[in-house]
Order: C-alpha cells, then structure tokens, then sequence
C-alpha cells in the first residue's frame, strides 16, 4: 500500500484545487519558508482523521477553511480526498484503489466519504488503525519531534517510545479513566456524606416508624377491638333493648294487668266500703223499725188483752145473763122436773143407797194402793231434760265459733294460696337467675381453668424457654469466651510470631517485597531452597536451626537494601545470606576422614541434603561443615576428634557445637514455625466458624430473648385476665351464692307456707269434722229433747192418770160415802123440795123473762165497739212477724257487716300490696324507661362513635367484624392498647413513609454506590491488566527500537556507537529514557553534552530507528533535517533513499541536499498573497522513468 | 468489530449507549454499572491479543459512565448546571 495521490481545495492556504501524484520512493515537497508548504502536511493529517484543530494550528476545525485574502473571498468549504493504492489489500476493504474524502463546510457540517460514499469517522480510523496510519502513528513526523527527542527530560522522553509501542493512546486514555474513577470515588465520597447524613436520620426514624408502626397496629388493633366490641355493645344493645321492649311489653300488660287487678281491687274496696254503708243504713232503719214493730206489738198485744177482757167481760156479762137464764130456764125446769124427779128419785135412791154401800167397802181397799212412782220417774225425766238443753247450748255455740273459724280459715288459705303463687313464681324467676349465674359462673370457671391451663403451659413455655435462653446465653457466654480465648490465642500467636519470629515476619516481608518486585536480589528463604527428607529431617532441622528462615541474596548490597527496608517499613527483622559474600564450609579431609571411621558417623549434613547448584555454596556455607552422627555419644567423640571445630548433630537432634558446647533434650512440643502457622490457619478457621456460630446462636438467644419477653408478656396478660376472670368468678360466686341463699330462704317460705297451707287445710278438715259432729249432735240433742219432753208429757199424763184414779177412787169413795149419806139425806129432802121446787119454779120462770130481755141488749152494744178479734189477731201476727224479720235481718245484716269488714281488711291489705306492687311496678316502667333511654343514648353514642371515629355504618362494621369476640378480653386489650399507645408518647406517622422514603433513597444509594464501587474495581483491575499488557509492549518495542537505533546512528554517523538507557528498569511503566551517544572520535556522553548537531542527527537517528520497528506504509518528513550541517543533510539524504526502498517518503523541505535525494520535487509558492500554488519539478529525467518502472 | 454490551436495559455498543445516556434516552439507573464492567472485563479477556487501544476507550467509556451515575447520585448546585457533561 501506498499514497497515490492528493487532492487539496479550499483547505488552508490552498483555496484552488491542487493535486499531488506521489511516487513509491521520496517524494519532495519544496518551497520558501512561509510558502504554505506544510499545509501539505496538515491536509494529510486532517483527512486521516485528526480532530485537534490545534493541532492543525487552527482555534477550531472551521478555519482549516481557506479564509479569503486581499483578493480573494473566503470559501465555504475545504475539502481533501487522498487516493491510496490497496492492491496489497493491506486495508481491509476490497478494493485495489481507496478514495479517501474529508469536507468541511463554513456551517459547522462535516463529511466523511470512502470511495465516494459517506461514513463515519470511526470507520476511516478504523480502517487505518491496523495499518499503521493511525493518528498514532509515526507517518507523520515534524521538527516538534526531534526538538522533543531533544529538549524532553528523560520521564517526558519516553512519551514517543509509548506512541511508538502504540500504548501512548491508552496511556492517555488511562489517565483520563483514571481520572474519571476519581471523580467517581469524589463523587462516590459525597455520596457517603449523603449517605451519612441519611444514616443519621434512618434510626431515629426507624424508631419512630416502629412507634408509628406499633402506634398503626394497636390503633389498627385497637379500632378493630374497639370496633368489634361496639359492634357487639351494639348487639348487646340491641339485644337488650329488644329484651327490654319486649319486657317493657310485657311489663306494661302487667302493670296494665296489675292496674287493672289494683282498680279492681279499689273498686271492690270501694264497693264493700258501699255495702258496709249501706248495711249500717239498713242495719238504722232496722232497729228503728224493730223498736216500733216492738212497740206497736205491745200495744196491739194490749189491745188485744183489752179487747178480750173488754169481749170477756161482756161474754162474761152475756154468758153471765145467758147462763142466769139458763140457769133459770134450768131452775124453772130444773123445779118442774124435780117435782117430777123427786118422786122417782126417793124410789131409785133408797135402791141406790143399799147398792152404793155396798161399793163404799170395795172403794175404801183399792185407795191404800201408790202414786209415787209415776212421780219419780217424772222427776228424773226432767233432770235428764235440763241436761240435754245445757248440751244443746254448748253445742250449739260451739258450731258457731267453728264456723267462724272456717271462714277465717277460708280467706288465709286463699290469702296463702297467692301468697304461695307468688313465691313460686318468685322462686321460678331466682331459679332461672341461679341457673344463669351458674352458667355464666360455670363459663367463667371454664375460662379461668382454660386461662390456668394456658398460663401453666405458658410458664411451663416460659420456664423451658427460660433455661434455654439461659442455657444458651450461657453456652453464647462460652462461646464469646471461647471466641475470646481463640481471638487472644490468635492475637498472642500473631504477636508472638510477630514478635518472637519478628524475624520470620521480617522473612516473609522480604519474600512478599520478592514477589511484588519491590525488592531486587532476593532468591529465597533457605527451606524454599534446601529440602531434607527422611531419617535425617530431624538431625538436618536441628543443624540448619534458624537458619532455614534466612534470606539469600543476590548480592550484599540487596541485603543492606533490604535491611534498610525493614528498618524504614519497621517490617520485622531477617537474616540475609549474600551470594556474592557466602563462601562454602566443608570439613577438613583430615577431620572428616577421622570422622568417618567412627562408627557413630553418618555423613556431612550438606551431602544429606537437596539444592539447586546455584545455592551449592550457600548449602555448604550452611551445612558443609556439620557432621551427622547417629547418638550423642558418638558425636561427642567425633567432635573431640576434630578438636571441636566442626558442629556434630544427632539424628535425635542433639548438637555439640563448634567449641563443644552441648544442646539437647527432648522438646516439650514440636509446634515448629509451620506447626504454629498452621494452628494460626486452624484458629482463624476455628474463629471465623465459631463467630459465625455466635452469631447464629446470637440471633437464636435473641429470639429466645424476644420469646421469652413475649412469654413474659403473654404470661403477665394471662395472670392479669386470670385474675380478672377470678374477679369475676368471685363476685359471681357470691352473686350465686346470694342468690342460693335467697332461693333457701324462699324455698323455705315457701315450703313454710305450704306447711302453713297444709296445717290450715288439715285444721280445716278437723273443724269441719267438729262442725258437721256439733251439727249431727245438736241434731241428735233436739230429738232426744223432744224424745224426753214427750216422754214427761206421758209420764205427766199418767201421773196425772193415776192420780185421778186414785183420787177417783178416793173420791168415789166419798162420793159413794156421801151420795151414800146424800141419797141418805136427798130422800129426806126430796121429800120436802118437792115441796120447794114448785115455789123455785115459779120464781124462775119470771127470772128467765128478765134475763132475755138484758142479753138481748148487750149484745147490740158489743158488736160495734173497737176492732175485731181477726183485725187485732192479724195486727199482731203482722207485727210480731215482722219484728222477727227484723231481728232475723239485723243479725243477717250484722253478719254480712262482719264478714264485709273482714273482706274490706283483707281486700284493703291486698290494695295496699297491690299499690306497692304497683309502684314497683311503675319504679320498673320508669326503669324501663330510662334503661330505653339511657341504652338509646348509648346506641347513638356509639353508632356516632363509629360513624365519627371509624366512619362506619352499623352495617359495614358488622360485615367488618369477626362475630366471636370475647368482650372482655377485648375490652381488656383495649384499655392495654390505649396504655400501651399512651406509653408511645408522641407519634409521627408520616414517620413510615419518610422511613420507607429515607430507607429507600438510602438502599438506593447504597446499592447505586456498591454497583459503582464494584464497578470501579473491575475498571482498576482491566487497567491492571492491560497496564502489564503496556509494560510488555513498552518493553518489547524500546528494546526493538534500542537496537534499531545502534544500527542507524552507526549507518547515519558512519561509526560511533550510541544506547537508550532505562532510568528505571523495574518500573517501566514510569522510566524515563536517556540517550547517550558517542560519535566516531568522541566519548560516550549524554545527548545533552554533544554538539547540536549530533543531538539532531541523533534524534532523526531514533525517529528512523522507531520507523524501523513500527513500520509504516508512508512517512511525512516535515523539515526534520533543520538542524543538521549540510554534510549531516548529505548522510540523512542518503540514509532516506536507502530507506526509501522499504517505505514510501513524502518530505517537506528547503534543503538543497535533501532534494537532491528526491524521486519526484514539487514546489509550492505563495506568489499571490495568502494562496499558495503547486509547481512541479521533475529533478532527472531518468529517474521518472525509474520511477514509472517502479510504478509497474 | 464493535465492543456490544447486554444488559437488561440496553444491548448494543457502548459508545451508542454512551450516547443515548448523553442525550438522556436511557436512564442511567438502569444500567448496572458492575455488570456492564464485569462484561468489559470478560471481553477483555477473551480478546487474543488485548487491543489497548479498543480496551482503553471502553475504558474511558466506561469510566466516563461510571463518572456521570456517580455525579447523578448527587444533588446539582447553583453553577454547576454549566459544568455538566
């Protein structure tokens, strides 16, 4: 591949188009100083992709843009195409010419076109990044170059090896990252001042996001318990007020009931009051009217005894006259028939007094015969009489007082049966009370048993959880103090390895500072070099002793370089074994034959032992001059045959030192160096496992410690509940038992007045039985008295019988007697009355004329006078019948009075029961009234308790709620929640979302940092990486380019010799570069000290030795040779067209020496101001021709 | 050949990522920055022959976009609204 041709216009000082054909081998462009000739240069250099104005000595890309002059306007555009032969295909396109097009317009706009088609920038680069034409690259080089080469300290001097090597680029791009990641660890700082200050804010708003967190969830908690307990208040409520409407109900009807049993009862009260008024009124008028029909019976009774004695009197009067006339019609007669009679009666009587004495004599033996008997019996009867009436009295007010008694009896046996009623229905009513109470009780005692059972099984918990936590804080306890143990174990080993191996430490300094290149000349530890195996490990060991930890060392300077590093990094202390000090040891052949015959003897301990030959001397500095012996004894002999001069150890590893010194015994413990490392390696194993072990039981003991506080608390609710519940079976209890004593005692009336009812009953039966006996036997007393009265009347009869038959007798003895005598005496008389009668009838014949005429008088007179016997007869019947019905009214009445005023007691005591009941009754209406209002309130008060605090309907809040909910303890959670919520204190509830914003702002950052933390490790590590990738190629180019530039400077100097020297070699990344030559005839010195002119060629020298190392398709020579004499130029010249035959060359020049060397001139003059123009100068006409033969 | 990066929120090259970050079309914040460098990392090493200078400007790419998630964690003052890239 090779630069074909230029096309240039409007760029610079070019403002027409100019082109420039260049040839394979120099191309030469020439001209005046000022010409515009290095604007060639720039054009070149712009469309292979340079974007640095300033490095086309430009403010901005803009005025690479030919800018006008005095005669010429400004263009709008510069433009420069380079034609490149490929038929190489060294570029990766394939095509055998490659067009090469950059524009840019006064506008800002910029194009790039490949083979006449736009692309990228990227994509030129690209194209010529592997071919060497890179901005990197060394096609181009001006005179800044050399003065660089020339005037640059030895650090910046290595900047044109980097470019070389190509790592100059990335150097720059590492310095840029690098800079970057440090503005991203700034960055990443403010981040943590951030995160600082976020971290302030976190705890305290974890704490107070806790807070409000616990504040949220026993509110939460709090609202559903309290929302719960209202929703079931309200049931309750509802419940209630139902059960109480319903009770009010039926309250009412009772009280409606009651009123109306109590109006009743008043109207009864009042009606018997009525009756009893009226019963005394009647009762007034009844004795009025007893005490005139009395009255009025009297009188009649006196008229009537009047009126008889009046009617007697004239019956009398009458019967007087009546019987005077009879008596004188008899008389009249009565003379008429005696006159008659007397005859016949003196016949008959003198008969009748012979018969008539005769019967005297019977008569007079029948009168000696009694009639006292008839009267005894009599006597008795009536006695017996007089007792029976005495009977029938007692009797009969005996039956009285019993009825009485009955009917006493009969109202407290109603009186007991309400009463009884009463009580029952009472009893019914505790009964159930009891039955609920003991329900509830029994409830209670279940939940309290429960409450036990879940206390004892959380104190069982609590105590298990206890010993665990103890047991485990304990076995964590031990563990820290194991861990404590293990950490100073390990700390006192680590300081006692520092310390006691202070001087292995400052070993395994020096051997790290080996393998990070921060110290030169370390080899190695002795045990690193030196291997022993086997039965004489322990003799070797023993021989070596401290030894096998020293240091070899190249030289002995390393060694007081590495002293000096210890002491400076205060590192620990070593022993340092110089290779160019150490000098071998060996046993004596005289001393090692007399050794040898000893039969203890084994061999010297550097023939046991295995090393490298570079450490032979070390080895037998070591052990070339101990000998093994097999015991003790034997090396003790050994050593005195060698006169002691020679250390002799034992298998055992016992020593007799040089000078006969003795070591040996047998160690407590083996813990070598290794041993101890190795216990340091299993304790730091052993710590980190226990730590983690810790840290799993730290976690398990604050678990248990969180359990345990728990269970306390858990515990200490279920005590405070159980006791509540043991309140509330105690006051149940006692409730219960208030109530079994009232249930006894009523039992007790009630079984009282059972007892009471079954007493009046039986006293009833017995008063019954007396009653219906007193009537049985005043029954039975009337017959027998009616019995013996009759009894006494036949008795009386036949008294009277028997006395008239004796007094008969007796009289008919006298009769007989005396009509005996009469007969006697009548017939004396007789005889002479008839004498008389005749006169006698005579006088009564007139006396009946006189008596006629009288009656016959009065009896007109009675007939019209007074009232008549019926009239009287019935008046007083009338009033005596009447004063009989009204003493029978007034007892009547006076009875239905008793017995109404017993009644008005009784009802009145019942109205007053009554009215007390009833206002019981009302009190319970009134409570009604006021349980209904005061449980309305109470249904509105939370029915707005959760419309305003939880903004909930009834009904929401019931869908809401769980149903079973144990009040209680809900209301205990309650009162527990509002204390603990009060104990929060002061809440902020933005507190969580800030905590959550924080937090998360906080993870956010933290994460955003630890990706670009890890990020910007990965970044360290790739700059690492491709730093040792640098180093590789840095060195690998400079060592190239050394060699290269030994050849060209002898090539260009024509002998002499000359060297690029490393500063420092272990630190290439950083070394800065002399150059030191020596011209033929000259000494070796430093750039700087030579003439100029040397420097300068010395300089082109390295440029051309680099171009030898990187090569390159084209170089640009802008003016390079400025500062070289002319006999320099010549050499120059000569060594660019030898060169020429490898790569193509372009220089600009205004040496004549230069353009002699020159293929192909062209010129460029500046004629007109400003504008410079192309002048083509063909220096031979041959080589043109060699040119063209070239071209082919 | 063009360094390509597969992430969640974005695969395609770096410098259009680079880019696209630039002219805010992808959010920073959802390019993982560990993943994105542990990819360049991983193409690092697969590369034959590290290419420095490839390498270094995804090198710088990737810095530069560590540099602007970093600075966008932080908070833009009075006057530096001019400093931004």
């Amino acid at each position: 591949m090779f630069l074909k041709r230029l096309e240039v216009i409007g760029f610079k000082s070019f403002a027409d188009r100019i082109g420039i054909d260049f040839v394979p081998g120099v191309t030469a462009v020439v001209g005046p100083n000022g010409s515009g000739k290095s604007n060639v240069t720039d054009a070149i250099r712009w469309v292979l992709g340079e974007q640095s104005a300033k490095s086309l000595r430009g403010a901005k890309m803009e005025d690479v843009i030919f800018a006008g002059s005095d005669s010429r306007k400004p263009l709008n555009f510069a433009e420069v195409s380079l034609i490149l032969d490929n038929e190489d295909e060294r570029l990766p396109i394939p095509y055998n010419e490659v067009s090469v097009t950059r524009r840019v317009y006064r506008s800002g706009d910029s194009e790039y076109l490949l083979n006449k088609q736009q692309c990228r920038l990227k994509d030129i680069t690209d194209l010529f990044l592997d071919s060497g034409l890179g901005k990197e690259a060394f096609s181009i080089i001006s005179q800044g170059r050399v003065d660089e080469i020339l005037n640059s300290r030895p650090d910046d001097r290595r900047s044109i090896f980097e470019e070389a090597a190509g790592v100059l680029k990335y150097k720059q791009r590492k310095k840029k990252a690098e800079h970057k990641l440090f503005e991203t660890e700034d960055n990443l700082h403010r981040v943590l001042d951030i995160l600082h200050e976020l971290d302030t804010r976190i705890e305290p708003l974890q704490i107070q996001a806790s807070a409000a967190a616990d504040y949220l969830k026993m509110s939460k908690e709090l609202k559903d318990i309290d929302i719960a307990v209202i929703v079931h208040d309200l049931h309750l409520l509802q419940q209630s007020l139902a059960t109480i409407v319903d009770e009010k109900k039926q309250f009412t009807v009772t009280e409606q009931e009651h009123t109306n049993n109590m109006e009743n009862k008043e109207k009864q009260v009042a009606t018997i009051r009525k009756q009893i008024t009226a019963l005394d009124s009647l009762l007034d008028q009844a004795q009025h009217q007893l005490v005139e029909a009395s009255s009025e019976a009297e009188r009649w009774e006196g008229r009537k005894v009047l009126m008889a004695e009046k009617r007697h009197n004239a019956s009398a009067q009458l019967e007087k006259l009546q019987q005077s006339l009879e008596k004188a019609q008899i008389v009249e007669q009565e003379w008429y028939a005696q006159q008659v009679d007397k005859q016949e009666q003196l016949t008959e009587r003198q008969t009748a007094f012979q018969q008539l004495k005769k019967s005297v004599k019977q008569l007079e033996d029948n009168l000696n015969r009694s009639t006292t008997d008839i009267e005894n019996d009599i006597e008795d009867w009536k006695n017996t009489y007089i007792d029976r009436l005495n009977e029938q009295a007692t009797v009969k007010n005996e039956y009285k007082h019993i009825t009485q008694q009955l009917e006493q009896q009969e109202q407290a046996s109603f009186k007991m049966t309400n009463q009884s009623s009463e009580m029952a229905e009472e009893l019914e009513q505790l009964t159930k009370e009891q039955r609920a109470v003991e329900s509830k009780l029994r409830i209670v005692q279940e939940q309290l048993e429960s409450k036990l059972a879940a206390y004892s099984a959380c104190q069982l918990e609590l105590t298990d959880a206890s010993k665990q936590f103890e047991s485990k804080q304990d076995m964590l306890f031990k563990g820290y103090q194991h861990l404590q143990q293990l950490k100073s174990r390990k700390e006192t080993l680590a300081e006692l390895e520092a310390d006691f191996s202070g001087f292995f430490h400052g070993v395994k300094e020096i051997l790290i500072a080996r393998e990070s290149n921060k110290l030169s000349g370390i080899h190695g530890a002795v045990a690193e070099l030196i291997q022993v195996s086997g039965e004489n490990t322990k003799a070797l060991e023993t021989a070596l002793g401290a030894a096998s930890q020293h240091i070899v060392t190249e030289t002995q300077q390393d060694a007081q370089k590495a002293i000096a590093w210890l002491k400076e990094k205060r590192a620990g202390r070593a022993t340092f074994l110089p290779k160019n000090v150490m000098k071998s040891r060996k046993v004596s052949l005289n001393s090692l034959g007399a050794a040898a015959s000893h039969p203890s003897f084994i061999n010297t301990a550097d023939e046991l032992a295995t090393f490298d030959t570079a450490f032979q001397t070390i080895a037998e500095n070591l052990l070339g001059n101990v000998l093994v012996a097999k015991d003790l004894q034997g090396a003790t002999q050994i050593a005195k045959s060698c006169n002691y001069r020679y250390r002799v150890v034992t298998l055992d590893g016992d020593v007799v030192n040089t000078g006969g010194s003795l070591t040996g015994g047998s160690a407590k413990q083996q813990t070598s160096l290794f041993s101890r490392k190795a216990e340091l390696e299993a304790l730091t194993g052993q710590l980190a496992q226990l730590q983690t072990t810790i840290e799993q039981a730290e976690k398990v003991v604050a678990e248990q410690k969180t359990f345990v506080a728990t269970q306390t608390v858990t515990l200490e609710n279920l005590r405070q509940q159980g006791e509540m519940l043991r309140n509330e079976e105690f006051e149940l209890s006692g409730h219960f038992r208030e109530l079994e004593a009232t249930t006894k005692r009523l039992a007790l009336r009630v079984t009282l007045v059972a007892t009471e009812q079954e007493d009046a009953t039986g006293r009833s039966s017995n008063l019954q039985e007396r009653q219906i006996a007193a009537k049985k036997r005043m029954q039975e007393l009337t017959a027998e008295l009616a019995e013996i009265n009759a009894t006494i009347e036949q008795l009386n009869v036949l008294k009277v019988q028997s006395e008239t038959a004796h007094d008969a007798l007796k009289e008919q003895y006298a009769e007989k007697r005396s009509e005996l005598a009469v007969i006697q005496e009548q017939v004396s008389q007789l005889k002479q009355a008839s004498e008389d009668v005749t006169v006698q009838y005579n006088k009564a014949h007139s006396e009946v004329n006189n008596i006629t005429q009288e009656i016959q008088w009065l009896t007109n007179d009675e007939s019209q006078n007074g009232p008549s016997d019926e009239e009287i007869i019935a008046s007083i019947t009338s009033w005596q019948q009447q004063k009989e019905e009204l003493v029978t009214t007034i007892a009547t009445s006076k009875e239905q009075r008793t017995t109404l005023q017993v009644t008005l007691d009784s009802c009145e005591v019942e109205l007053k029961e009554l009215q007390r009941v009833h206002k019981g009754l009302l009190d319970g209406l009134r409570n009604f009234d006021v349980k209904l209002s005061q449980m309305e309130f109470g249904k509105t008060a939370l029915l707005e308790q959760l419309s305003e605090d939880y903004e909930l309907s009834f009904e929401e809040a019931e869908r809401e709620v769980n149903a079973d909910v144990d009040v209680e303890i809900s209301r205990k959670k309650v009162k527990l929640l509002k204390q603990s919520i009060a104990e929060l204190g002061p809440v902020n509830l933005n507190a969580i979302e800030e905590f959550e914003t924080v937090s998360e702002r906080h993870t956010f950052l933290t994460e955003q940092r630890s990706d670009l933390m890890e990020a910007k490790e990965t970044l360290h590590e790739a700059i690492r990486e491709m730093d040792e990738e640098m180093t590789a190629r840095f060195s690998e180019t400079f060592f190239k380019i050394r060699d290269h530039f030994q050849v060209v400077f002898r090539e260009l100097f024509g002998g002499g010799h000359a060297d690029l020297q490393l500063l420092e070699q272990d630190n290439l990344l950083e070394t800065g570069i002399d150059i030191v030559a020596q011209p033929p005839g000259k000494k070796l010195q430093n750039l700087s000290l030579l003439s100029g002119g040397e420097r300068a060629l010395t300089a082109i020298a390295l440029l051309f030795a680099i171009l030898k190392t990187r090569p390159v398709p084209f170089c640009i020579l802008d003016e390079v040779e400025a500062a070289l004499d002319e006999s320099n130029v010549t050499r120059y010249s000569q060594y660019l067209k030898k060169f020429s035959q490898e790569s193509q060359f372009i220089v600009i020049t205004h040496r004549k020496g230069t353009m002699e060397g020159a293929d192909v001139l062209y010129g460029i003059t500046m004629q007109e101001s400003g504008v410079s123009k192309l002048v083509s100068v063909k220096l031979e006409q041959e080589e043109p021709v060699l040119v063209g033969q070239r071209s082919e | 050949m063009s360094y390509e990066v597969k992430l969640e929120a974005f695969e395609g090259p770096l410098d259009l990522l680079l880019h696209l970050i630039h002219r805010l079309e992808i959010d920073i914040y959802d390019i993982p920055m560990a993943e994105l460098t542990a990819q360049y990392m991983e193409h690092i090493r697969a590369m034959q022959v590290l290419e420095l200078n490839e390498a270094s400007e995804y090198l710088v790419m990737a810095a530069s976009l560590l540099a602007i998630k970093s600075k966008m964690l932080l908070p833009i003052h009075e006057g530096e609204l001019d400093e931004t890239e």
